[in-house]
């Protein structure tokens, strides 16, 4: 009887679902205890930080740093204060900064969304540019016109990011003033409400991100194209159009998948020098000086919140992987 | 140079110097009233100042963890530039390190300097109306001495005895001292010592902060921007100029550049030195230095060999071409430093001899203190810009004495807390301050950054006294004993002082280049736009 039979076997991809759902909570959890751990690994602690040289203190006592490490709550053994984070955690209550005692939350908070757009921005051109650049020049390869995508993926992916960006402002900004050279966001308005500046840095992170998809995908698509399948098709006169649409594409783009996946995580908190080059009020520069700072539950909530978007963006890569291969639905998703 | 300061300064000189022993008065009552003409409605103004306009400007900053509002509290350069105008202090310093009038008229000490009385201005109103009293003052000392408030200021005003001090009318408050102090202002002049309003404990969104000063707060976003608009009932008859101001912050010196060129700021604070060369031939920008600069140094802790050995540290001090750092470090833009802080300040030793680079009497000295081809370990990190270029030079220079200089470089985010005070040899650098502000901090024996281990009982007790000494003849010759014991014997190696650079626009009129820290740095008040 149908009714009786295991929900799983029926429908293998909500199982799948279910699994991968299960295992990367269990991941973000790990990652907690792990991004709890590292922090408490580093040298010096906020204590040091707040009472260490800035203008006009001066280096303080270690009986002054011990009084302050029992108002921080720094002198407590480890396990109880990871278990109290994580406690608030669960009550959505991600505490105060150390440094300037405003809620986590709302430090996090102010700069997501410029963070997200951004990200999101980019990481839509980059499937655009990438994909659609490494099929085009997979579909023909060896030809002239994949030896100059090539040539151009390699010569751009080689240069660090401050350069390029320092050289997208010189040449928009200066030499064509088309964009602002900085990307000044009015405080509590969307950059979307003036797009001019998201111009450059999207150009910067498509530039150092799309050349390893464009490879990637060109290299995969060219192997396709090259594969038995294909050259039966062309055997049986389907049009070079349709054989890429309808038979290449998606065995190219299963295995680029985890690739956009790492590149689009890496959008959400790595981003520090297009960041602080175009002065782009993100989150990555702000986790890079919390980590300097030890503002440990600054810092701690916006890793996990970095986990978390991982994870999620991982997800979404193998998901996008067994729509695009019908073979890996249908073995349950097991690959 | 104003109307405002111009009289005020030499009247104080002719004082101190003259027979009003024990008066140091800082200013004459009634003296603003004959600089200003009133005001009146845009655009005239005094010397074809110009009304209105919102003026834009660009820092450095603290990030969004970090940024305070609090000005006992806001150490970053940015952080300083929204205290200072939107609260004053009751004096503050000239680009010389002296002292001018803010909201105290005067400051006057009795005979020994235990107590002094500070004659509040008339006429100042905070942001919301009410009038400036003596219990204002005596909150925000009490606020920046509180210990568990943690104030950083503390350490400076920790002289005072708050008990013992009180309200004597309307407008004068006496503050009690703990030793004799001649010059209390040099202390009231630091950079956190700003007037809060009494019982104000809390500086945020919700507690927006009110103050004195020519600007009141309108909005932050932490780590990005401020905004600020004009104080109408500001005392400073006529001031501000410009109808609203927006603190800019950008981490980065391009980023800052940047921010100038694309004409998103009106002037650009603390630019590169590469910047200002670069930048020295376009008519949109005028470049100007700071007529006094941050010094840079190597410190050696004299507690520890080699460098317990006061032939060393001459050794040491001499092997430095302090020329050649202040040309290719600092591009020009600096001064040579003389192993002595305060280059500038009142109490400065201006006699004693600049210390020169002279690797052959280095080379004896080490010869005579048995230590030839000395070999010891720079500590440096790109914690403050010029660090890791000056150290490297350093060791270049030093090969000519036979001493080894191996240079070793430590992250910069951890150099404060891990490296600094602890290895024997590393950099430091501070910003303009009065003498005795600075031998609190770094040089008496109980120093909380004692960066050269100088620990001298009798040194600490000639200290006291002359911080103490009333008769400023008196008082400046033991300071020139005190620095001559540093110059010759000291673990500081200042080899220079550099410049901070500021870059306006050309619509930018009345701005001043100002010394780090002093009362025209960052501020706005005298800013007009054409």
């Amino acid at each position: 009887v149908r009714a009786a039979r295991p929900v799983a076997a029926d429908h293998p991809l909500a199982a799948y679902l279910a699994r991968r759902l299960v295992s990367a909570v269990l991941v973000v959890l790990a990652a907690s205890a792990l991004i709890f751990t590292a922090m408490a690994l580093l040298p010096g602690d906020a204590a040091d930080v707040i009472l260490s040289k800035h203008a006009g203190s001066g280096a303080a006592s270690e009986q002054a740093k011990a009084v302050l490490r029992a108002e921080l709550g720094l002198d407590r053994p480890l396990p109880v204060r990871y278990a109290d984070w994580v406690a608030g955690l669960a009550r959505g209550d991600l505490g105060v900064s150390l440094l300037s005692g405003r809620p986590v939350a709302e430090i996090i908070g102010a700069r997501l969304g410029n963070t997200l757009v951004l990200a999101g921005v980019a990481a839509a051109l980059l499937v655009v540019v990438g994909i659609g650049l490494g099929l085009w020049a997979g579909a023909r390869a060896d030809r002239a016109a994949d030896r100059m995508v090539s040539v151009t993926a390699i010569s751009l992916g080689s240069l660090p990011e401050f350069v390029l960006a320092i050289l997208l402002i010189q040449v928009f900004a200066f030499t064509w003033p088309l964009f602002p050279p900085i990307s000044l966001v009015p405080p509590g308005a969307s950059p979307l409400a003036s797009p001019q500046v998201l111009v450059l840095p999207v150009l910067a992170l498509v530039a150092v991100m799309a050349p390893q998809t464009i490879r990637m995908v060109r290299a995969q698509m060219a192997e396709v194209m090259d594969s038995p399948y294909v050259r039966m098709a062309r055997l049986h006169g389907i049009t070079e159009r349709r054989i890429i649409t309808h038979h290449a594409l998606r065995n190219a783009l299963a295995p680029a998948a985890p690739l956009l996946a790492s590149s689009i995580a890496w959008l959400f908190g790595g981003v520090v020098v297009v960041e602080t080059v175009f002065n782009y009020p993100g989150l990555s520069r702000d986790l890079v000086h919390g980590i300097a700072t030890r503002d440990l539950l600054y810092v701690q909530a916006l890793t996990l919140l970095c986990a978390a978007a991982t994870v999620l963006v991982y997800l979404c890569a193998d998901l996008v992987a067994v729509w695009a291969v019908p073979k890996l639905r249908t073995s349950g998703g097991r690959r | 140079m104003t109307d405002f300061d111009h009289p005020v300064r030499p009247s104080r000189r002719a004082i101190l110097k003259g027979s009003l022993a024990g008066a140091a008065i800082l200013g004459v009552p009634g003296l603003l009233a004959g600089c200003q003409p009133a005001t009146s409605a845009p655009p005239a103004g005094p010397g074809g100042v110009r009304r209105g306009g919102n003026l834009r400007v660009v820092i450095s900053g603290a990030s969004t963890t970090d940024d305070v509002l609090d000005p006992h509290l806001a150490g970053s350069w940015g952080g300083g530039a929204v205290a200072k105008n939107v609260f004053d202090k009751l004096v503050a310093y000239n680009n010389d390190l002296t002292l001018r009038p803010r909201l105290a008229e005067r400051l006057e000490p009795n005979a020994d300097g235990t107590r002094w009385r500070i004659r509040l201005r008339h006429g100042v109103r905070w942001h919301d109306g009410k009038p400036l009293t003596p219990e204002d003052v005596l909150w925000s000392v009490r606020r920046i001495l509180d210990p568990a408030n943690k104030l950083p200021a503390a350490a400076g005003l920790k002289v005072v005895d708050l008990a013992a001090s009180r309200k004597v009318d309307a407008s004068t408050v006496e503050l009690a001292m703990r030793t004799p102090i001649a010059d209390l202002g040099a202390l009231l002049a630091g950079w956190y010592v700003y007037v809060v309003q009494n019982g104000t404990t809390r500086f945020d969104k919700a507690h927006p902060p009110v103050g004195t000063g020519p600007f009141r707060f309108v909005d932050w976003a932490p780590g990005e921007r401020t905004k600020l608009v004009r104080h109408d009932g500001y005392w400073e008859l006529g001031r501000p100029y410009v109808d609203s101001v927006e603190i800019l912050l950008a981490a980065e010196a391009d980023a800052r550049l940047n921010t100038f060129l694309a004409g998103q700021a009106d002037i650009v604070h603390e630019l590169s030195y590469v910047q200002a060369k670069t930048q020295r031939s376009n008519p949109q920008l005028t470049i100007h230095p700071s007529p006094v600069g941050t010094f840079h140094a190597f410190n050696m802790l004299t507690d520890r060999p080699p460098f317990n050995d006061r032939r060393v540290r001459e050794a040491l001090k001499l092997s430095v071409d302090r020329r050649k750092i202040v040309d290719s470090v600092f591009l020009g833009y600096g001064e040579l430093g003389n192993d002595l802080y305060g280059k500038g300040a009142p109490m400065y030793a201006w006699s004693l001899p600049q210390r020169s680079y002279d690797p052959a009497r280095a080379r004896a000295l080490l010869q005579a203190a048995g230590l030839e081809h000395l070999t010891v370990t720079l500590h440096t990190s790109e914690a403050t810009p010029g660090f890791v270029q000056s150290a490297l030079l350093f060791a270049e220079h030093a090969k000519a004495a036979g001493i080894t200089v191996q240079v070793s470089k430590s992250a910069a985010d951890s150099y404060w807390t891990d490296v600094y005070l602890k290895q024997p040899f590393t950099q430091t650098s501070w910003g303009s301050y009065a003498l005795e502000w600075f031998y609190g901090q770094t040089l008496v024996s109980t120093a909380p950054s004692n960066e050269t281990a100088w620990r001298r009982p009798d040194w600490d007790r000639r200290f006291a006294t002359a911080r103490g000494t009333m008769d400023p003849a008196a008082r400046e010759r033991r300071y020139l004993e005190l620095q001559r014991e540093l110059w010759e014997q000291g673990g500081n190696i200042i080899h220079s002082y550099a410049k901070w650079l500021d870059g306006i626009s050309p619509q930018v009129g009345g701005f001043k280049a100002a010394t780090v820290a002093s009362d025209d740095w960052c501020s706005y008040r005298e800013v007009w736009l054409s």
